[in-house]
C-alpha cells in the first residue's frame, strides 16, 4: 500500500466523497422524517399501497408498507440505495485504474520504483474504503435516525441491510475496475458497467414476474446483495461470499490485466506516426484562417488532423509552405472531458510575435467549449483577437449555431462556414441566426454562403440585420420613453407607431434577423395609423415577413400586451420588461410562443413583475415550453394568473376542508374586489421511486385527474362563486412550495387545515403547516364546518 | 569510470553496458512501434537519440522503463531484465517524459514531495537546490506555470534523487536558452559523478554538444549507432568554393568521397563525405578564393540516412505478435 498516493486519491476527490456523504445522510433524515405519518397512517397507506398493481407492489416491496421494515425496503432499499451505492461504486471503479493514465500523470507514477500492481492495489483499496466507508455512514444515520423516530428494527438488521447495500456498490464497481484496466478508458468503463448494472437491476426487478428473468436472478449480483432481504431476515453470510468473492474476483482480474498493460503516451491527439498516413484532407480551419498566427481546435474537430504532436501543422497548408501567412501554432486540447489544456502554451506569446496576435478558434467537433477557454487562455495574455470559425450544416438553430453562440462569447469575430454538404438554403437561415447569435459580443460577424458572405454585421446586411440600433431607436421616442429605449433598442430595433391617439408600441427585440423590418411590419400592421420610421440610408431593406408574428411585441391600445417571444431569454427579458411598463393596470400581458427554456419564460414573467408587479396577468406559454414550465415546477407560469389590485390564493384538494377553504376564500375575495387563484397542487406520491416509468400512470393521466379535481372543486363552490374573478390553477411540484410561490405578491393565502383522511390528508396536513411558516402574506387556515 | 578514460579508451571496448537492448520490437495491433532494436548504453556515457517524430524514441524509452511491453527481444539495464525487475531497477533511474502531465492543483513542492515519497527518500535538500538552481519557485501552483516552468519541474523531477541511469526525452523541449544552458551544465555534472544518460532528442546541435555516442532513428528502426565525430563525418557536406575564374570540375569529380559536383561561373559546389583532405589540397592548387561550407541539417542527414542502405532490421519482417 502506497500512502501517499492513498492520500492524495482521497485529497483530490474529498469534494466528491462529501457530496456522496451528505446526500445518503440527507436521504435517510428525509424518508425517516417521514415515517411517523405514515406509520400514524397505517391504513390509508394500506389502501394507497393496494390500489397499485401487483406488479408494482412486488416491484417496490410493497407489501408490509405500514410495517417499519417494509417502508425502508420499499423508500430505501429496494431501489433508491442500491442506486446510489453502485453510482458511487461504478464512478470510482472507473477511475481507478484509468485517470492517471489518461492524464498522462502515471508516466511518472509508474516510473518510480513501485510496481503497478502496488500502485493499482492502492487505488482499489481507496475505492473499497470509500464504498464501505459510506456503507458504514448509511448504518450510522440509519442507526441513528431509527431510534429518533421510534422505529424498532434491530441494529444488526440494519447493519446487514447497509452491508449488502455498500456490497451492491463494490460488486458493480469492480465491472467498472475490471472494464477500465482492459481498455484503459474511463468512459468505457462507466459505460459498460453502468449498463451491466442496469441489465442486473432490471433482471432482479422483474424476476417475480417473468419466469426467464427468475431463472437468470440467482447469477445476478443485485441478487446476492440487495435481493436477500436482509432487512427482514438478516445477514445473509452464503449471498455475501459470493458477492465478496465476485468483486474480490474481478479486482484481480483488473489488477493483472492493467498490469499487462502498456502505458500510451498522453497528449498528442493524432500520433506522429498515424498523422504522416491520414489521408490529408483540406481543413476548414487550417486553411479557411490563414491569416491568424495560432489555432485552437478541438479533439474531435475538422481541423484535429492537421495538428502533429509538436502542434506543429502538417497536411495541406504545411505543404503549402511556404505561405507566410499560413497559421505558426496550434493548440490542440488533447484530453476529452478533461479541463486541462496541455497545449494551452501553444499559444503563448513568442518573443517578437507582439505585432499581429490573431487567434482564431475553429469549433468543428463536440468541444467547443474548452476551444474557447483555450483561445480565451491566449487572449488573457495580449492584445490578441479571437476569431472564431464554425460550420453549420444548414439546419439553422442547430449544433453548429449552437457552436457559434459558444464561441461567440469570447471571440471579436465570428464567421459562419457552410458546411460542404449542407443544404444550400440554409445558409441563408443560418445566417440569420449567427448574425443573431452574434449580435452582441461579436464586433464583425460573416456568414458564408456559396463562397460569398451573405451577412455580416456592420451597417448592410442581406440578410436583414439591423444595426445595433434599429430604426427604431430614433432620438425622438428616446426622449418620450427612455424605459423603452433603454430595454429594447440597445439589443435591437424598436418600432412604433400610434394607434387610436393611444401608444401603440411594437418593440421587436430579439437574437433573430430581420429585427427591423418585422417590427416595422407589425407596426404597421397592428397599429392603423403606425408611424413608419424613414429608414435610415444604407440599411439593408428589411427581411421578409415570414417569420414575423413569431417575434413581435405589441403593445395594443386598450392596453393588453402580447408577446410573441424570441428564443433568447436575456432579449426576451428586455421585451418583456418594456411591454410592462407600457401596460395599464389591470391588463393584460400575454406571452405566447416561448421556444426554448423554462427557465427563460420564468425568468420573463419575473421581469414583468418586477416592473410591474401587479400587472402581469396572464401567461400564456405554447405547449411545448409549458412541459418544460411544468418540468421547472413554476406553478405560476402554468395557469393563468388574472391578477386585480387585490389576490387570494386558496389551495385545495378536493376535500372538504379545503372546499371550506376555498368558499371562504371566495366570499372574502367578494368582499374584498380580490381576484382569487384557485390552485389544485398534485405530485407523484412520494413512496414510488422514479423508476420502472414505464408502468406507471403518465403526467398527462395524473394531470388530467387532478384538473378533473379542481372542476369538480369549482362546481361545488359555485354558488359561492357571486361576481369574484376566478382564477383556476392545476400545477405539478411540492405542494407548499407551490403555494407559497404563487402567494408571491398576494394580499391572502387560503388553506384546509386538513383534507383528506389518509395519505393525501397526511401530505397536506403538513401543507398548511409549512404554509403557515414561511408564507410572505397573511394565511388563513379554515377548517370544515 | 572517469569521462577522460572513457573517450581515451574507447567506449566499446572498456565501459560495461548499462542498458542492453536485444532485438527489440514493439506492436500496436498492425503498427511497428519498433522494429528489431539492437544497441546499448555504456557506464558513463550519454547517448544521443536522434530521430523524427514518430520514429520509436520515445517508444524506446518507455519500452525501458516498463511502461509498455515488448513484443520479441529482451532489454536488460543494470544487467537484469526490466520485465522481472522493474521497481528494483528503477529506484537507480530519473525519467523525464517528452511531454510531462502534472497535477494542476498542487504546488511544485508538494508534486516534488508527492513523487520523493513514492520514492521513500526524503530528497528536501536537493530538491530545494535544484529549484533554486533553475530559478523555479517551489510554492507556485503548478497549474499556474508556462511550459517551460514545467519542464522544469520535470528536469527537477528527474535530476532530484541522483540516478546513476537517466532516461530524457526531449529534455529541453520548451526550455529557454539560458536555462538550456544551465541544463547542459547539469548533465554534465551527472555524467562526471558517473551516471549513464540516455537523451532523446530530434535537435541535432544539441545531441552534438552532450553526447559521446548518438544513435539515429528512422520509422522505429535503428539507421546508425555510432560516434558523434564519425557520424558527423559519414554525412556529406555541401561545399561551395569560389575561384578567381571558372573551373574544370573533372579533377574535382575524380576525388575520393566528393560528388553532386556542379559549376556556375566561378564557384564550384559539391558535396563531401570523409575527410575533406584531397579536395582542398585540389582547390588550393587551383587558387580557391573562398570556401563556404554547410553544415548538414538534421532533415539532411535524416534523408541520407533514410537514402542509404537499411541499417536494421536486417531479417525478415517480424511474425504477427503475440496477443498482449
Amino acid at each position: 500500500m502506497l500512502l501517499p498516493l492513498l492520500a492524495k486519491t482521497f485529497r483530490d476527490h474529498v469534494r466528491g466523497i462529501a457530496g456522496w456523504v451528505t446526500g445518503v445522510v440527507a436521504l435517510i433524515a428525509v424518508q425517516l422524517s417521514v415515517y411517523p405519518t405514515v406509520r400514524d397512517a397505517t391504513s390509508g397507506m394500506s389502501d394507497l399501497a393496494e390500489a397499485f398493481p401487483e406488479v408494482f407492489r412486488k416491484m417496490f416491496r410493497m407489501e408490509e408498507y405500514g410495517t417499519a421494515i417494509g417502508y425502508l425496503s420499499t423508500e430505501l432499499f429496494s431501489a433508491t440505495l442500491p442506486l446510489i451505492f453502485i453510482a458511487v461504486g461504478v464512478t470510482w471503479g472507473a477511475r481507478i485504474a484509468t485517470d492517471e493514465v489518461e492524464a498522462g500523470t502515471a508516466d511518472v507514477l509508474l516510473t518510480l520504483p513501485i510496481s503497478r500492481i502496488r500502485f493499482v492495489v492502492t487505488r482499489l483499496a481507496a475505492m473499497v474504503a470509500v464504498v464501505l466507508g459510506l456503507g458504514l455512514v448509511l448504518g450510522v444515520t440509519l442507526g441513528i435516525g431509527s431510534m429518533v423516530v421510534d422505529m424498532s428494527v434491530p441494529m444488526a438488521r440494519l447493519a446487514a441491510a447497509s452491508w449488502a447495500t455498500a456490497l451492491a456498490g463494490l460488486a458493480f464497481g469492480a465491472v467498472a475496475v475490471l472494464v477500465g484496466a482492459l481498455s484503459g478508458r474511463r468512459s468505457m468503463a462507466l459505460g459498460v458497467a453502468l449498463a451491466v448494472a442496469i441489465a442486473a437491476f432490471v433482471v432482479y426487478s422483474l424476476a417475480p414476474l417473468v419466469d426467464a428473468m427468475d431463472a437468470m436472478n440467482p447469477y445476478n449480483p443485485m441478487q446476492w446483495t440487495v435481493g436477500v432481504e436482509s432487512l427482514k431476515d438478516g445477514l445473509h453470510v452464503g449471498q455475501s461470499a459470493i458477492a465478496l468473492g465476485f468483486a474480490a474476483a474481478l479486482m484481480v482480474a483488473a489488477v493483472l490485466a492493467f498490469d499487462r498493460r502498456d502505458v500510451l503516451t498522453c497528449g498528442p491527439v493524432v500520433a506522429p506516426r498515424a498523422a504522416r498516413h491520414l489521408p490529408v484532407a483540406a481543413s476548414p480551419a487550417a486553411t479557411q484562417l490563414p491569416d491568424v498566427d495560432a489555432l485552437a481546435v478541438a479533439r474531435g474537430g475538422d481541423a484535429e488532423r492537421d495538428v502533429d504532436s509538436d502542434g506543429e501543422l502538417v497536411g495541406q497548408v504545411a505543404r503549402h509552405e511556404p505561405a507566410p501567412d499560413a497559421p505558426r501554432r496550434l493548440g490542440v486540447d488533447p484530453h476529452r472531458g478533461r479541463r486541462r489544456l496541455v497545449r494551452r502554451d501553444a499559444l503563448r506569446h513568442e518573443p517578437g510575435d507582439q505585432s499581429r496576435q490573431h487567434v482564431a478558434c475553429a469549433g468543428g467537433g463536440e468541444p467547443v467549449r474548452r476551444v474557447r477557454h483555450l483561445a480565451a487562455a491566449a487572449v488573457g495574455r495580449g492584445d490578441a483577437r479571437v476569431r472564431a470559425l464554425v460550420h453549420h450544416d444548414g439546419v439553422g438553430q442547430g449544433g453548429g449555431l449552437a457552436r457559434a453562440e459558444v464561441l461567440a462569447e469570447d471571440a471579436d469575430e465570428l464567421a459562419v462556414v457552410r458546411r460542404q454538404h449542407a443544404p444550400r438554403s440554409g445558409a441563408v437561415h443560418g445566417a440569420r441566426e449567427a448574425v443573431g447569435v452574434a449580435a452582441e459580443d461579436v464586433e464583425r460577424v460573416g456568414v458564408e454562403h456559396d463562397g460569398q458572405v451573405v451577412a455580416h454585421r456592420q451597417g448592410v446586411a442581406h440578410a436583414g440585420v439591423g444595426a445595433p440600433r434599429g430604426a427604431g431607436a430614433r432620438a425622438d421616442d428616446h426622449a418620450r420613453h427612455p424605459r423603452v429605449l433603454e430595454q429594447v433598442a440597445p439589443r435591437g430595433a424598436g418600432a412604433h407607431g400610434a394607434h387610436e391617439g393611444r401608444l401603440e408600441r411594437a418593440g421587436v427585440d430579439g437574437p433573430g434577423p430581420g429585427r427591423r423590418g418585422d417590427g416595422h411590419d407589425a407596426g404597421a400592421r397592428t397599429g392603423g395609423g403606425a408611424r413608419r420610421e424613414p429608414r435610415r440610408p444604407g440599411e439593408g431593406p428589411p427581411a421578409g415577413d415570414d417569420d414575423v408574428a413569431a417575434r413581435v411585441l405589441v403593445v395594443r391600445g386598450r392596453g393588453h400586451a402580447q408577446l410573441a417571444a424570441p428564443e433568447c431569454g436575456r432579449v426576451l427579458h428586455g421585451a418583456v420588461r418594456a411591454a410592462a411598463a407600457h401596460v395599464v393596470d389591470g391588463a393584460q400581458l400575454q406571452v405566447g410562443h416561448l421556444i426554448g427554456h423554462a427557465a427563460h419564460a420564468t425568468g420573463a414573467t419575473r421581469c414583468a413583475t418586477a416592473v410591474r408587479p401587479r400587472v402581469v396577468t396572464r401567461i400564456l406559454v405554447d405547449r411545448d415550453t409549458r412541459r418544460s414550465a411544468v418540468r421547472a415546477r413554476h406553478a405560476w407560469l402554468r395557469g393563468v394568473i388574472t391578477q386585480g389590485a387585490h389576490r387570494i390564493i386558496v389551495g385545495t384538494d378536493g376535500s372538504e376542508n379545503s372546499l371550506s377553504a376555498v368558499r371562504w376564500a371566495l366570499r372574502e375575495g367578494g368582499l374584498r374586489g380580490a381576484t382569487v387563484d384557485v390552485i389544485h397542487v398534485w405530485d407523484y406520491p412520494p413512496i414510488l421511486d422514479p423508476v420502472a416509468l414505464g408502468t406507471l400512470p403518465t403526467n398527462a393521466d395524473l394531470e388530467a385527474s387532478a384538473e378533473r379535481v379542481l372542476k369538480e372543486v369549482m362546481r361545488k363552490v359555485d354558488a359561492d362563486r357571486g361576481k369574484t374573478v376566478v382564477n383556476q390553477i392545476v400545477t405539478r411540484g411540492p405542494t407548499a412550495q407551490s403555494l407559497l410561490s404563487a402567494s408571491r405578491g398576494a394580499d391572502l393565502l387560503v388553506v384546509g387545515r386538513r383534507g383528506h383522511g389518509g395519505f393525501l390528508g397526511v401530505l397536506l396536513g403538513s401543507v398548511a403547516t409549512q404554509v403557515v411558516n414561511h408564507a410572505q402574506c397573511p394565511v388563513v387556515v379554515v377548517g370544515a364546518h | 569510470m572517469s569521462d577522460a578514460a572513457h573517450r581515451a579508451g574507447g567506449a566499446a571496448v572498456v565501459a560495461p553496458p548499462i542498458v542492453e537492448v536485444h532485438g527489440v520490437t514493439k506492436r500496436y495491433g498492425h503498427d511497428i512501434g519498433v522494429a528489431d532494436v539492437t544497441f546499448d548504453v555504456r557506464e558513463g556515457e550519454i547517448l544521443g537519440l536522434l530521430g523524427p517524430n514518430g520514429s520509436g524514441k520515445t517508444t524506446l524509452l518507455r519500452l525501458m522503463l516498463g511502461l509498455l511491453h515488448v513484443t520479441r527481444g529482451r532489454i536488460t539495464i543494470f544487467g537484469r531484465d526490466v520485465a522481472d525487475a522493474g521497481p528494483t531497477l528503477r529506484s537507480r533511474i530519473g525519467y523525464l517524459p517528452g511531454d510531462l502531465a502534472l497535477y494542476d492543483q498542487q504546488t511544485v513542492w508538494q508534486y516534488l514531495r508527492f513523487v520523493a515519497a513514492l520514492r521513500r527518500m526524503d530528497l528536501r535538500s536537493s530538491i530545494a537546490s535544484l529549484c533554486e538552481r533553475f530559478g523555479l519557485d517551489p510554492t507556485r501552483r503548478i497549474g499556474d506555470l508556462s511550459r517551460g516552468t514545467r519542464q522544469k519541474v520535470a528536469v527537477v523531477q528527474a535530476f532530484m534523487h541522483a540516478p546513476d541511469l537517466l532516461l530524457l526525452d526531449e529534455p529541453t523541449s520548451g526550455l529557454d536558452p539560458i536555462v538550456q544552458r544551465e541544463f547542459e551544465s547539469l548533465v554534465d555534472e551527472t555524467r562526471l559523478r558517473g551516471a549513464t544518460i540516455l537523451l532523446s532528442s530530434h535537435i541535432l546541435a544539441e545531441v552534438e554538444r552532450l553526447a559521446d555516442r548518438v544513435a539515429v532513428m528512422r520509422e522505429g528502426c535503428l539507421a546508425v549507432v555510432d560516434d558523434v565525430a564519425m557520424l558527423k563525418s559519414r554525412f556529406r557536406r555541401t561545399i561551395d568554393l569560389e575561384f578567381p575564374s571558372s573551373v574544370d570540375p573533372e579533377p574535382f569529380r575524380a576525388l575520393d568521397g566528393v560528388s553532386d559536383v556542379h559549376v556556375s561561373r566561378r564557384t564550384l559546389s559539391c558535396s563531401v563525405v570523409g575527410p575533406e583532405t584531397a579536395l582542398l589540397r585540389e582547390a588550393v592548387a587551383r587558387g580557391v578564393v573562398g570556401v563556404h561550407a554547410h553544415a548538414p541539417s538534421l532533415d539532411d542527414i535524416f534523408q541520407r540516412i533514410i537514402d542509404g542502405p537499411p541499417a536494421a532490421p536486417a531479417g525478415p519482417p517480424a511474425p504477427p505478435p503475440a496477443p498482449r
